[in-house]
């Protein structure tokens, strides 16, 4: 008897703990994104405002967490990388809209939900990286990867990373299922090594001559090049050239953010994207992410702006959402990781 | 009588208890799997599934048999012979147990790189050509089970050795005496009397194999457990990827009983109380070098080398960027979670094996040990799931019945 009375006191105690963490002028985060990146940010934000920002950084699983959660959630704001994240959090009903001037002024119209449940807030390309020593290439198209001139000489991580999921899904959105498969076949055929390891491997392996050419992200590129003496090798080791699909440009992903349905501080939560969205906010992202800024007229950081003008496709993302499934099914249907 | 009888009921509902709390996260991926989508079903049987339980068993066979090869051999060697650095081999050859699986995959693929410290070592003194055709490709496969081998060694070295140990010393006196040579007492005595130990390493080594991603996805092997994280995490389909486990666990159920049932009417346990330690040949010269150098391989290649490449590479990181703010409190964090999950994962064993001993009900402690097949990242998802249900009907009591509202 006396142990569960004991054991009651220690639940109420552990409740009051909990709910105490949702006091006046605090937003919560719940991140996928990396603590060294979004740290700075927050601590501006918290400067700027007084609203204490409590940041739970997750790896994996934030979409079933904060629907577990349920309306006892206490996110606030969620901030992902890669735009399928956003849209699982979207169709799960965990969002809620926002109609905000300040945003929707900020963000161009592609880059947020018409609804104003998610908003983008930096952007990254998928970009071809080119032996500076053994390919003088100037331009390319995703169509021609799967060329057989690439035979061997192609790097790439795995096809069910999300990074290539959306280009692939942007394939089929141009091109059409059938014409994506055979693509997606002449690309495995082109491969120098298994689809493995990361983005930054594309670049290590051209320098190891493993590879000629290979598909990464833009911001890699930067990390690597402002990186320690062993990654500025690798990043020094390649050009990048911004590739365009034959009838459009160049495939973007997002990082970005919504706010949770049950947001216990809806108003800082608003507050928290506005200021991400700012002009100053915007330049940390390029500077110290290496991203593209979604807000026009934020300035780019000089490594990525060397790769030249970025001509974004012109498939929406809400569109490419579409196919993205069918974009994981074929690359189990090639074998494109085995 | 009473008392033990009571002892029986305590144990027995509490480790009932506690086996089902084990088994909620496995339950709640079966609801989950359940509401998955049926012709998502037939995309994996067609594509996912046949590649991947290749992969799969290609694996598991040879990181079962290499582990068993070094695991049992320098058990042996360590417990057979006497020879000088042997009392060092004993303890280090357990350290691979140290480094995580993709700890080590990470370190080799750095290490052989056309562009890492071997090749570009040979390249420099000896006119070495980048990467020959020949050069084992360590992302594969082969390169996959050569390195989980040398870190999961320990788990069979580890049995074997305590196995070996309490062989009763007569009866390996008497096999010498009968003019086995050490091979033949090796092979038809030592053996076949630590089968029940090498096969509990071993399937602690494989359990740890087929749980693993970090190191699989790295060298690019696509195995079940990585195809339930990636349908989980890039496809964002839960409820497949809760099949994928579910099937995989099934396979695993089934490895479970045939390994028991070959071994049920087997008794091995040694029936001389406390004998004598086998005694261990002396060995000198030559062969006493050879020995050393033969315990020293699998410590050398599960540790010694990525180890060093570690200290290298965190000085480097160290010099370029000094100490990280984060790693102090990644530190602390792991200390705790590390302690804590030791603490409730002793507590609860000692109750599920108490309950075993005492009412002979074995059944729990099997299933209780399944979920240790089950990636842990999917573990945390179905535990989530079915706390998350819980931490709801208690907040719901609280706020409806008692007026205490909570997040």
């Amino acid at each position: 008897m006396n142990q569960r009375i004991k054991l009651h006191a220690l639940s109420v105690s552990l409740i009051a703990l909990s709910s105490g963490w949702v006091n006046a002028a605090e937003v919560n985060l719940y991140t996928t994104r990396e603590p060294v990146l979004i740290q700075p940010l927050l601590d501006e934000f918290n400067q700027k405002t007084g609203i204490k920002v409590n940041t739970v950084f997750i790896k994996d699983g934030m979409l079933e967490r904060v629907k577990t959660e349920g309306r006892r959630s206490p996110a606030d704001v969620m901030l992902t990388v890669d735009f399928g994240n956003l849209v699982d959090l979207v169709e799960n009903g965990l969002t809620q809209r926002v109609n905000s001037k300040v945003l929707n002024t900020a963000i161009p119209g592609n880059l947020r939900a018409a609804n104003g449940h998610w908003y983008a807030l930096s952007m990254r390309a998928r970009a071809v990286y080119v032996s500076k020593e053994r390919t003088p290439l100037k331009a390319i198209s995703y169509e021609d990867l799967a060329n057989p001139k690439w035979k061997g000489k192609i790097c790439i991580r795995s096809g069910s990373h999300p990074y290539n999921t959306w280009l692939i899904a942007s394939y089929i959105a141009h091109h059409g299922e059938k014409a994506t498969e055979q693509w997606l076949r002449g690309i495995k055929a082109n491969l120098a090594r298994p689809a493995s390891g990361g983005d930054r491997d594309v670049a290590r392996d051209i320098l190891g001559k493993i590879c000629d050419i290979g598909v990464a992200n833009t911001y890699y590129v930067g990390t690597m090049r402002n990186g320690d003496a062993e990654q500025q090798r690798w990043g020094n080791a390649i050009n990048v050239v911004l590739p365009r699909f034959k009838n459009g440009g160049t495939h973007i992903n997002v990082s970005g953010a919504a706010v949770a349905k049950y947001a216990p501080n809806r108003k800082e939560a608003v507050q928290l994207l506005e200021f991400l969205s700012s002009d100053h906010a915007q330049a940390i992202y390029a500077q110290s992410g290496y991203e593209y800024p979604v807000k026009p007229g934020v300035k780019i950081d000089p490594i990525i702006a060397s790769f030249g003008k970025l001509n974004i496709d012109n498939v929406r993302l809400s569109e490419i959402a579409k196919y993205r499934k069918a974009a994981n099914l074929l690359v189990d249907k090639v074998q494109f990781n085995h | 009588m009473t008392k033990n009888k009571h002892h029986f009921n305590l144990f027995t509902s509490l480790s009932g208890v506690l086996t089902l709390l084990a088994c909620l996260p496995v339950i709640a991926l079966v609801l989950t799997a359940i509401q998955g989508n049926s012709d998502i079903f037939g995309h994996l049987i067609q594509y996912v599934l046949p590649p991947t339980l290749v992969d799969t068993s290609i694996l598991l066979f040879g990181v079962g048999l290499l582990t068993i090869l070094i695991g049992t051999g320098s058990a042996w060697l360590v417990t057979a012979y006497q020879f000088r650095g042997r009392a060092f081999l004993d303890w280090a050859l357990l350290l691979p147990l140290a480094i995580p699986t993709y700890i080590i995959a990470y370190s080799y693929i750095d290490i052989l790189h056309p562009i890492g410290p071997l090749q570009s070592f040979l390249a420099a003194n000896f006119g070495w050509e980048s990467q020959p055709a020949w050069f084992p490709n360590i992302r594969s496969v082969w390169g996959c089970i050569f390195l989980l081998s040398f870190v999961l060694y320990p788990y069979v070295y580890l049995s074997t050795r305590a196995m070996f140990l309490m062989q009763s010393a007569s009866l390996i006196e008497v096999a010498r005496s009968l003019g086995l040579n050490p091979n033949q007492v090796f092979f038809r005595v030592a053996i076949p009397l630590a089968r029940p130990a090498i096969a509990v390493g071993a399937s602690l080594a494989l359990m740890e194999t087929i749980n693993d991603i970090g190191a699989t996805e790295f060298l690019g092997v696509k195995t079940l457990t990585l195809s339930i994280y990636s349908t989980w995490t890039n496809q964002s389909d839960l409820a497949s990827a809760a099949q994928i486990a579910i099937f995989m666990l099934i396979i695993i159920t089934l490895l479970v009983v045939i390994e028991r049932l070959g071994r049920r009417k087997q008794r091995y346990m040694n029936s001389a109380q406390r004998s004598r330690l086998m005694p261990a040949q002396q060995l000198s010269g030559t062969k006493a070098g050879l020995c050393l150098i033969l315990g020293l391989i699998p410590i050398s290649i599960g540790f010694l080398i990525p180890f060093i490449h570690l200290l290298v590479e965190s000085y480097k990181r160290f010099k370029y960027a000094g100490f990280s703010d984060y790693l102090l409190q990644a530190s602390i964090n792991t200390l705790f979670l590390a302690t804590v999950a030791t603490v409730i994962t002793i507590a609860i064993g000692f109750f599920i094996v108490s309950a075993a001993r005492f009412s002979q009900i074995t059944w729990f402690s099997r299933i209780a040990s399944l979920g240790y097949a089950i990636p842990g990242t999917v573990l945390a998802i179905g535990l989530m799931l079915s706390l998350g249900k819980i931490d709801h009907a208690v907040a719901d009591f609280l706020e409806f019945k008692l007026g205490i509202h909570s997040f």
